[in-house]
């Protein structure tokens, strides 16, 4: 089974291109910045948030799907393979943040945290060398596991047992490093705030928008006909039906952290959604509402949108649109109480997402775009989904 | 679901008519010296619940060891570990069939009956909590001759609520399951009680091809009903505790806390029931060592999520920097004078299960037995943890207070797992423990002369 093809002569200069925009649009975004550098700043980091997270969402679906031996995800599974193996890319562009991070966080500025009553206490762990030090650390070991997923997704039977036999542990390593990642780059931004769901919070949306990105690059490759075997509206219909679970997922998880801080009224916690629930924010929490559950639940609920090409390809934009303002929503109001939305922002949140797709199709065009070396892919082009 | 994956959970030698007949004989046969001997033990058990039950109503609430700042003791603990053995049935059953896991076939009925066991025995409890059980109706929106309300936002309405939900569609779940298999005992029944006691149970199931159709389009929809109602029932259970300000209940992780630490403890039971009814029955080619195992790393997964969590609650009490919360969950916990509780909880939770990593604790039924009972303990000390510890010293050290379990407690305790036991016999006796349908669907000779 040796009929996956290379990509990169029918996409040709795409890629490449895509990034280039990228790029562009963040050269764009530094120039704008010079005007206001602390607004820039914010929505670099957000920008990086967001393509970090895509990478991190596949690595955990990947790791799931080698703990649980799954077949379905086979034929389709180089597109997320692809997304996180660009974490040496994020850990470059991360150096900004490292830079200003007396900017954006506020234990990092140690005049602020000196006169924090609460502050003051978490320096031993919140100080800027031992938070680059873990970033290193946790980029360091999502890059291991995806290439040691790559590796063995190229190599075959013997390496593909082995990494089965390994996702477990990898499993809890990723999740310990994806929950404090969580707690360092987002969560510390708003300052004192705390909540223990946070960690669980960041990743299953991160999940969300890599699945999202995942099932739009399927269905864009399909309807370019680049499979060149058997991958099509079964494999769709499994990502959208995972999708749409990771989604309702991400609303209960969102909406329960929600509810037990509205419930408590404790200040020290209801500052998060305080600051998110006026000043122009309260539109962007209405809009995640509506568009990040409402609109998918009943939209794509149905078999028939799932399977459609354009439809199901339209559910992983949106989504990942709505991861791009969910974590907008999560890193920008700790630093502007007062909603700002202009060039910037969408520069910043564009250039990544145009590296990522970019970076994405560019590993897509270097290896076999479906994995001919597993010997569970000739099951997964069989796949049919029962009713 | 794959062929060749559901193939691999039963033994190929088995023929449709051998798998009717192993699962049908143990419901017709006079039932076994053993069975006798457990159910006169297991309803003897049972016993001890009536009788502290009735001295309780008797005497009134001050048979139990609770008093201030201890007002929630082993009533509200043993309803927390019952409910959370509950949650696997549905879990399994429905998670399953959605994933498309073949290895269910074997153990769903088990998991559902213990379902259904567990949340009675947890009902139990709030309606003896109330003290006054004839007033239990006021769980109900029912104004009462004061002209007040039930409180709407209230979690312990929600609870009610949630607990009922949970019951009647794990019930339906396994009685829908069971329709084409009632149906097979009516069909070979040889006395007339048998037959139309089994022939009432199987609702006039034919087999036809519609209704098989319909069946499996209900089947599916209960499945898509089920796996939200785990999350939400969990999420409510939790809400029980979470939603008020007392450091070590309020937590934002405490809904998927209770899911994960649900899971493990039904999982882990579910691993014991299993190899209780392979063992006394002769399942072994029905439940395979397959599926022991894969029990056993889903009781593993959960339980990596219950020592994940106790990990972030510990970061954060200390990141929070708040003096309470420092104070209950680190402090009183490792160092207070309940201690050995919470490091009783810390072993049987995190660190025996890392047996389960070896696949030779996975597949022996002793091992695994071992590990699965020290489980079930450290899931009932996290219950006591979680209720005792946050409540026994108060905000103010005026109000400390400590908490110990009267006598009548323990034996209404014990009486529940007599209660457990009782009813899982007599489904063991009365019912196909094996759901004939589902394995039958996955025997090769089933799909012979099907594509490979």
């Amino acid at each position: 089974m040796s009929e996956g093809r290379s990509s990169h002569f029918i996409l040709g200069r795409l890629p490449l291109s895509l990034m280039l925009a990228g790029v562009l649009a963040l050269v764009l975004a530094v120039a704008l910045g010079t005007v206001e550098i602390k607004r820039f700043l914010v929505a670099w980091q957000g920008g990086w948030t967001f393509a970090v997270s895509l990478s991190i969402g596949a690595l955990f679906v990947l790791l799931f799907a080698s703990l649980t031996g799954s077949t379905w995800i086979v034929a389709v599974r180089r597109v997320g393979e692809s997304l996180s193996m660009l974490f040496p890319l994020w850990a470059v562009l991360a150096i900004p943040i490292l830079l200003s991070a007396p900017a954006l966080y506020p234990w990092a500025d140690t005049e602020r945290a000196a006169h924090d009553p609460v502050l003051v206490q978490r320096l031993a762990f919140m100080n800027l060398p031992f938070f680059s030090l873990r970033g290193l650390a946790y980029l360091g070991v999502f890059f291991g596991l995806a290439l040691l997923l790559r590796r063995s997704s190229l190599a075959g039977r013997p390496t593909i047992d082995r990494m089965r036999f390994l996702a477990g542990p990898g499993m809890v390593a990723f999740a310990l490093c994806a929950t404090f990642a969580a707690f360092d780059w987002v969560m510390s931004l708003a300052g004192t705030w705390y909540s223990t769901i946070f960690g669980i919070y960041f990743f299953v949306g991160a999940a969300t928008g890599a699945l999202g990105l995942w099932l739009f690059l399927t269905a864009l490759l399909e309807r370019r006909g680049l499979w060149g075997v058997p991958v099509g509206v079964e494999h769709r219909h499994d990502l959208a039906k995972y999708l749409y679970t990771l989604t309702l997922f991400w609303a209960h998880v969102a909406f329960l952290q929600f509810l037990l801080i509205w419930y408590a009224k404790l200040p020290e916690e209801t500052f998060y959604y305080a600051v998110r629930s006026r000043y122009g924010w309260e539109w962007v929490t209405g809009a995640l509402m509506v568009g990040h559950l409402l609109l998918p639940i009943f939209l794509f609920m149905g078999r028939r949108a799932k399977r459609s090409l354009a439809l199901g390809g339209f559910f992983g934009l949106w989504m990942l649109l709505m991861h791009a303002l969910d974590v907008w929503w999560m890193t920008a109001p700790s630093n502007f109480p007062m909603r700002r939305l202009g060039a910037v922002e969408i520069l910043c949140f564009l250039g990544f997402g145009l590296l990522a797709v970019g970076g994405v199709l560019r590993l897509l065009g270097r290896s076999p775009l479906v994995p001919d070396q597993d010997p569970r892919l000739e099951a997964s082009l069989k796949l049919r989904s029962e009713p | 679901m794959s062929q060749a994956a559901a193939e691999a959970y039963v033994d190929p030698s088995l023929t449709p008519g051998e798998l009717t007949r192993s699962i049908a004989e143990p419901v017709e046969a006079r039932p076994p010296r053993w069975w006798m001997v457990g159910a006169a033990g297991a309803a003897s058990l049972a016993l001890l619940f009536v009788g502290s039950v009735g001295w309780l109503f008797w005497k009134g609430v001050g048979v139990w060891g609770l008093g201030s700042p201890t007002f929630w003791g082993f009533d509200i603990i043993n309803m927390v570990f019952w409910v959370g053995i509950a949650h696997t049935g549905t879990a399994v059953t429905s998670f399953m069939t959605l994933s498309r896991q073949p290895w269910k076939n074997g153990i769903n009925r088990i998991a559902e009956a213990m379902t259904i066991f567990a949340v009675l025995c947890a009902a139990l409890f709030p309606l003896i909590h109330v003290g006054r059980p004839w007033l239990a109706y006021y769980f109900f929106p029912l104004p009462n001759s004061m002209g007040i309300w039930p409180n709407f936002k209230g979690p312990i309405f929600a609870d009610f609520f949630a607990l009922n939900t949970y019951l009647y569609v794990s019930a339906l779940f396994w009685y829908l399951g069971m329709l084409p298999d009632l149906a097979a005992l009516r069909d070979r029944a040889t006395n007339k009680i048998a037959f139309w006691a089994y022939g009432l149970l199987a609702l006039g199931w034919r087999g036809g091809a519609r209704q098989w159709s319909q069946y499996q389009k209900a089947y599916l929809l209960m499945a898509a009903i089920g796996t939200p109602l785990v999350l939400s029932v969990c999420a409510i259970v939790s809400m029980t505790f979470a939603p008020s300000i007392l450091p070590g209940w309020h937590a934002t992780i405490f809904p998927l806390y209770f899911l994960t630490g649900a899971l493990a403890a039904g999982f882990s039971m579910l691993g014991m029931l299993a190899v209780f009814t392979r063992s006394f029955f002769g399942f072994k080619r029905l439940i395979t060592e397959k599926h022991l195992e894969t029990i056993n790393k889903w009781t593993l997964a959960c339980i990596l999520g219950v020592a994940y969590v106790y990990l972030v609650e510990f970061f954060i009490a200390w990141y929070s920097g708040n003096l309470y919360e420092r104070f209950t969950i680190i402090h009183n916990r490792l160092g207070g004078p309940y201690a050995a509780i919470y490091w009783t909880m810390l072993a049987c939770n995190v660190l025996i299960p890392q047996l389960f990593w070896l696949k030779r604790f996975r597949t022996r039924q002793n091992l695994m037995v071992f590990v699965c009972l020290a489980i079930t303990v450290g899931m009932w000390c996290e219950r006591f943890v979680i209720l005792v510890l946050s409540v026994h010293r108060d905000f103010l050290p005026g109000s400390w207070g400590m908490y110990a379990p009267s006598l009548v407690e323990v034996a209404t305790f014990l009486g529940t797992i007599g209660i457990f036991l009782t009813m899982f016999l007599a489904f063991l006796k009365f019912l196909p423990v094996i759901s004939m349908a589902e394995v039958k669907h996955s025997l090769p000779s089933s799909h012979a002369g099907s594509a490979p």
